[in-house]
């Protein structure tokens, strides 16, 4: 009883991370990319290894909008194309009509964060990092992002 | 056993310096497939190793991989896909898949790590969450863990209904090291401005008693390790003490030769005390 209970709990392990393995795998290849422009920094995770920290030009809203009033919450940016990038349209609480690309991130003041601030590269590629950095994300239905390559001169990075 | 776990353990932190490493060269599913298939190997092996009487080392080394590989799991596609969720999520999303593994495996080594996640679950909780229940997260922090240790300690004892006398030991053990540390290190925000009234000395006299009761009970118990950890608890303390109310008034020549001397006399003097409880 106890080794079958065992099999099962490593059959819901393998399932689990097979199963996200998937979910990410599949919104990599099928989901509409978009570029944005970005800049690094280059800290280093102890468990994942080394990492580019991107910081990207639709984190800081244009001055044209009002400054955020809360902290720490879901906000809502509205892409538009202006060149081969995409850059901030609109900012708001709820997610946006109209098929435009939107972003779903975590609003703070004028600092908006998606969850896509990280770029895992192999070990020692992260010391000279170009910094004219375009970052090429798949978008979610829900507005979420998912990062997928880095690249530099139209070429990918790191090479 | 004890080298055998170690040896695990330095096994699991090599794969995860590997896997750190991010070869490109490798496919992600090559990565992935061989990281499953140590998975299953491990798991299967354990169960193997326990129902046939194997070697302990055996089905403690396998139960270890098996608790730890999940986690080097989820660190893998987080860094194929460049996801960046928080510690919390990491922590707990393990801390899930692992959940009843100790409990019915019995194996003490998965029964560690089942503990050290639950312990790092509880500190993201505590950062991402900002909680600030007393003061600050620090001196929250540190209340919370002391709980924990004594929450640890006493439902351990549950242990022994299943006859597991080894984890019953290991979370008396774990228990009383967290307690003692978190009250210890509770106060030790300097930065804070509020001025309170040597509380540290309260504190450090609490971990002294604890860890005296801990002598008592080991003693009244038959427990080797509770009268062991307890008086080298009980000899850091009062060195601390010493230290902490010296530590001004005297050159630093003289405050190292005091201190060493007062080190060795206490190993001294708590071995013997140890060798007199435990006869």
């Amino acid at each position: 009883m106890k080794t079958w209970l065992l099999r099962i709990i490593l059959m819901l392990q393998l399932t689990g991370l097979i199963g996200l393995y998937s979910y990410h795998l599949h919104i990599e290849k099928t989901a509409k990319t978009y570029l944005i422009k970005c800049e690094p920094v280059d800290p280093r995770d102890l468990l994942s290894g080394d990492y580019i920290s991107l910081r990207y030009e639709i984190s800081t809203l244009p001055e044209r909008f009002q400054e955020l009033d809360y902290k720490n919450q879901d906000v809502y940016i509205t892409l538009q194309p202006s060149g081969p990038v995409w850059e901030v349209q609109n900012v708001g609480k709820v997610p946006p009509g109209g098929g435009m690309p939107y972003l779903k991130g975590q609003g703070n003041g004028r600092e908006i964060t998606y969850g896509i601030e990280r770029y895992y590269v192999p070990e020692g590629k992260g010391k000279n990092v170009p910094n004219n950095l375009y970052a090429q994300i798949a978008i979610q239905p829900g507005g979420t992002a998912q990062l997928k390559r880095l690249y530099s001169d139209g070429n990918p990075w790191p090479k | 056993m004890t080298f055998s776990i170690i040896g695990g353990l330095l096994c699991i932190l090599g794969l995860i310096l590997l896997i750190s490493a991010n070869w490109q060269v490798i496919p992600r599913e090559a990565k992935l497939g061989g990281l499953l298939s140590l998975l299953i190997a491990s798991t299967l092996l354990g169960t193997e190793s326990s129902r046939r009487k194997w070697h302990p080392a055996i089905t403690e080394i396998s139960y270890l991989f098996a608790t730890a590989l999940p986690l080097v799991g989820l660190t893998l596609i987080s860094q194929f896909f460049n996801l960046r969720g928080s510690g919390l999520t990491l922590v707990l999303t393990w801390f899930v898949s692992i959940l009843l593994l100790p409990f019915l495996s019995f194996s003490p080594a998965s029964f560690i790590v089942w503990w050290m996640s639950f312990s790092a679950l509880i500190y993201f909780g505590i950062s991402d969450y900002h909680l600030e229940w007393f003061d600050n997260e620090a001196r929250t922090g540190s209340l919370i863990y002391a709980a924990f240790g004594v929450t640890t300690a006493a439902a351990s004892q549950s242990w022994t209904l299943a006859g597991q006398t080894i984890q019953r030991a290991w979370g008396e053990s774990l228990g009383l090291i967290t307690t003692s540390l978190a009250l210890y290190a509770y106060g030790f925000d300097i930065y804070d401005p509020k001025p309170h009234m040597s509380l540290w000395e309260v504190l450090w006299s609490a971990v002294f008693l604890l860890n005296l009761g801990a002598v008592f009970a080991g003693y009244k118990l038959h427990r080797r390790h509770l009268v062991t950890l307890g008086l080298a608890i009980q000899g850091i303390t009062i060195v601390s003490f010493y230290l902490r109310l010296a530590g001004s008034m005297l050159s630093t020549g003289m405050l190292f030769l005091s201190a060493g001397t007062l080190l060795l006399i206490l190993i001294f003097a708590l071995h013997k005390l140890r060798k007199t409880i435990l006869k």
